[in-house]
């Protein structure tokens, strides 16, 4: 078990100080899975570097096990590293080393023995589902192979905490899920408790136990995943949801998010609204999912002229729904230019696949009529290749100053 | 006035030895220095393991004191300091010392370089590895450097074989002081012409050898 307790890191003095993280609280039980997402810039790398205390956080404590690793000395601080186990983002395996190296390097700094080494790196290349490429560089491993390298890695000193750092970034859906579905194994065997750090919503929603949304480095909501899903006013439980491309709207109709989870729902909603309010009612875009036997999922919906949005809301709430009238004005006359995934500072314009939702929301408001140039098949991540405008794209006048390798990566899309 | 063919080996074959000799112990002088202090220079910067700017600042001033001066100007400058150290200002002996000054600070920069090019990612998986300093110096910093270390002996090897040309000219020996003292004040064509071919071939040899090891220890980091 792992416990985080008013976790604070600020960089700089006076008026240039920065806070990265502001009293993060964070508990993860044994046998469990705490995501940690939030936009980009929000603190999440500053988070993990300070669970992992590769920085040292300015206050708070990192508790593993009620062991507080957080004013250790060096010496002290290499040994409490070892109940950590950390997986990268891209794996950060040494090139030069085969992958049965990689993995015994953690042990060859202990000291192990040379054999009881070669056991234990049998072992858990068995355990990741390579036990023939042992031999093989990290070169001439796939992506998805690299990480399952980098988790035996983490592994290897059985620590009792793993920290996955955006660890399944930049994989394919296929690979991510096969990743997740390794660490869901491992964790059960082998008692862990795990803090993923992601920008995935799917990742949270396929395998976390509880959720935090961090943002300006604060932890903004938190909860069990479940719970926030049912909870119609829940932040989060938007972001889970990721909102699909609505049709358009028929003219002068209304157009309504709903939010389905506050409770029991009959299935044929959009119907019984229909005739409740006496007017036609159409499905624009939708996602619903059974979680914990409950349906929980999100609407688009046009409901038809005339109506007031103190009467909808009367008639979504008899349903046991709960809705938002929404108005959307778009810009007109898009100028087109391509944007391509990962960033080209300096001149600017870029689309990054590890943008998290909330980044990809706000690239893509500034992208109307915005058509996806590659969707890589897939409505698992939100893997945006668009045709953008330029026009639109703004940042607040302080930011135009900064340097391009100062933005995270929506700002830097949005320039 | 050339020297018969016949007499070539007699001359040549001893100069190539002091040749050898010289930038051998050079050369083993500068690693066992060098690599230590490039690798200080670069840990000692905000960049490294263990940044403190007074040590890199003071490390760096001194670097760059054995890189500013011409090879020559450096040679006669230090002659007071040669003979205090090795008691002579002639021959081999007289000719490592500044040659040594010289390659250190050359081979510092080159392994700084060279370490600085491994990604900090790598270092991360040291510290989270439970390593000690040396330990990520030694498996992630020089490990994986290794190709670029390799490249950065090879460059400072050919470069210390001019420079042992340079010491030649003022008597330490070698190919250097044979091809200036038979060569160019005698006017002997021959062995100017063995002088150059054998510098030429030896610097050939030395850098394809160092190039098939740089290809040889970075394979692994090719795609297959």
């Amino acid at each position: 078990m792992i416990q985080l307790k008013g976790v604070t890191k600020s960089y700089g003095t006076g008026s240039a100080a920065f806070t990265a993280l502001d009293s993060v609280d964070l508990t993860v039980a044994a046998g469990e899975i705490a995501a940690v997402v939030g936009p980009s810039g929000a603190g999440k790398s500053t988070l993990s570097r300070c669970v992992n205390l590769l920085t040292r956080p300015t206050s708070g404590t990192v508790t593993v096990n009620g062991h507080e690793l957080t004013h250790l000395d060096r010496r002290q601080l290499r040994k409490a590293r070892q109940s950590i186990g950390t997986v990268f983002q891209g794996s950060n395996l040494l090139g030069r080393r085969t992958a049965a190296e990689n993995i015994a390097l953690p042990l060859e700094y202990l000291g192990v023995t040379r054999a009881a080494t070669a056991s234990r790196v049998g072992e858990l290349l068995e355990l990741v589902g390579l036990p023939d490429h042992g031999r093989a560089y990290p070169a001439q491993l796939s992506g998805g192979q690299r990480q399952r390298i980098g988790i035996a890695r983490a592994l290897a000193l059985r620590p009792t905490v793993l920290l996955a750092d955006e660890a399944t970034s930049g994989l394919d859906p296929t690979t991510t899920d096969s990743i997740l579905a390794l660490i869901r194994s491992i964790l059960a065997a082998e008692n862990l408790s795990v803090i993923l750090i992601t920008h995935e919503m799917d990742v949270v929603r396929s395998i976390a136990d509880t959720v935090a949304n961090l943002e300006h480095g604060r932890i903004v909501e938190s909860g069990r995943v479940s719970d926030l899903l049912t909870d119609p006013t829940s932040r989060l439980a938007r972001q889970l949801l990721l909102p699909r491309n609505a049709v358009d709207a028929p003219p002068d109709h209304a157009v309504w998010e709903i939010l389905l989870g506050a409770g029991e729902v009959a299935l044929d909603w959009p119907g019984r609204l229909g005739v409740a309010l006496g007017t036609s009612v159409s499905l624009l875009a939708a996602s619903i999912e059974s979680i914990g036997l409950i349906p929980i999922g999100r609407a688009t919906i046009a409901i038809g002229p005339g109506l007031s949005a103190e009467r909808v809301e009367r008639a979504l709430g008899v349903l046991g729904l709960h809705g938002v009238e929404v108005t959307e004005k778009r810009p007109a006359s898009p100028r087109s230019c391509v944007v391509d995934q990962g960033r080209y500072a300096p001149d600017g314009a870029a689309m990054s696949d590890p943008a998290d939702p909330v980044s990809a929301e706000a690239i893509t408001k500034h992208l109307p009529h915005h058509q996806p140039a590659t969707s890589n098949g897939s409505s698992h991540t939100p893997k945006l290749g668009v045709c953008a405008t330029t026009r639109g794209a703004s940042l607040p006048g302080e930011l135009q100053e900064r340097e391009s390798h100062d933005f995270s990566l929506a700002e830097e899309v949005n320039r | 006035m050339n020297s018969a063919w016949s007499d070539v080996p007699g001359l040549v074959l001893p100069a190539l030895g002091q040749t050898a000799l010289m930038v051998g112990i050079v050369m083993s002088i500068v690693v066992l220095v060098g690599l230590p202090l490039g690798v200080v220079l670069h840990n000692t910067s905000p960049a490294g393991l263990f940044p403190n700017r007074p040590v890199n600042v003071a490390l760096s001033w001194i670097t760059n004191l054995g890189r500013s001066l011409p090879f020559l100007v450096l040679m006669a400058a230090v002659i007071p300091f040669t003979r205090l150290l090795v008691g002579t200002t002639l021959g081999i002996q007289a000719a490592i010392v500044p040659m040594s000054l010289a390659g250190i600070a050359f081979f510092a920069r080159l392994v700084e370089n060279a370490v600085r090019e491994v990604s900090p990612g790598n270092i991360d998986v040291g510290w989270v590895g439970g390593g000690s300093t040396v330990q990520i110096i030694r498996t992630i910093q020089l490990g994986e450097a290794l190709p670029g270390l390799i490249a950065a002996l090879t460059i400072n090897l050919i470069a210390m074989i001019e420079y042992s040309a340079i010491a030649g000219a003022i008597g330490a020996g070698g190919l250097g002081y044979l091809a200036i003292n038979y060569g160019y004040q005698r006017f002997d064509a021959t062995i100017m012409l063995v002088c150059v071919v054998l510098l030429i071939a030896s610097v050939q040899l030395i850098q394809f050898t160092g190039d098939r090891a740089v290809r040889f220890t970075s394979r692994a980091l090719q795609h297959s």
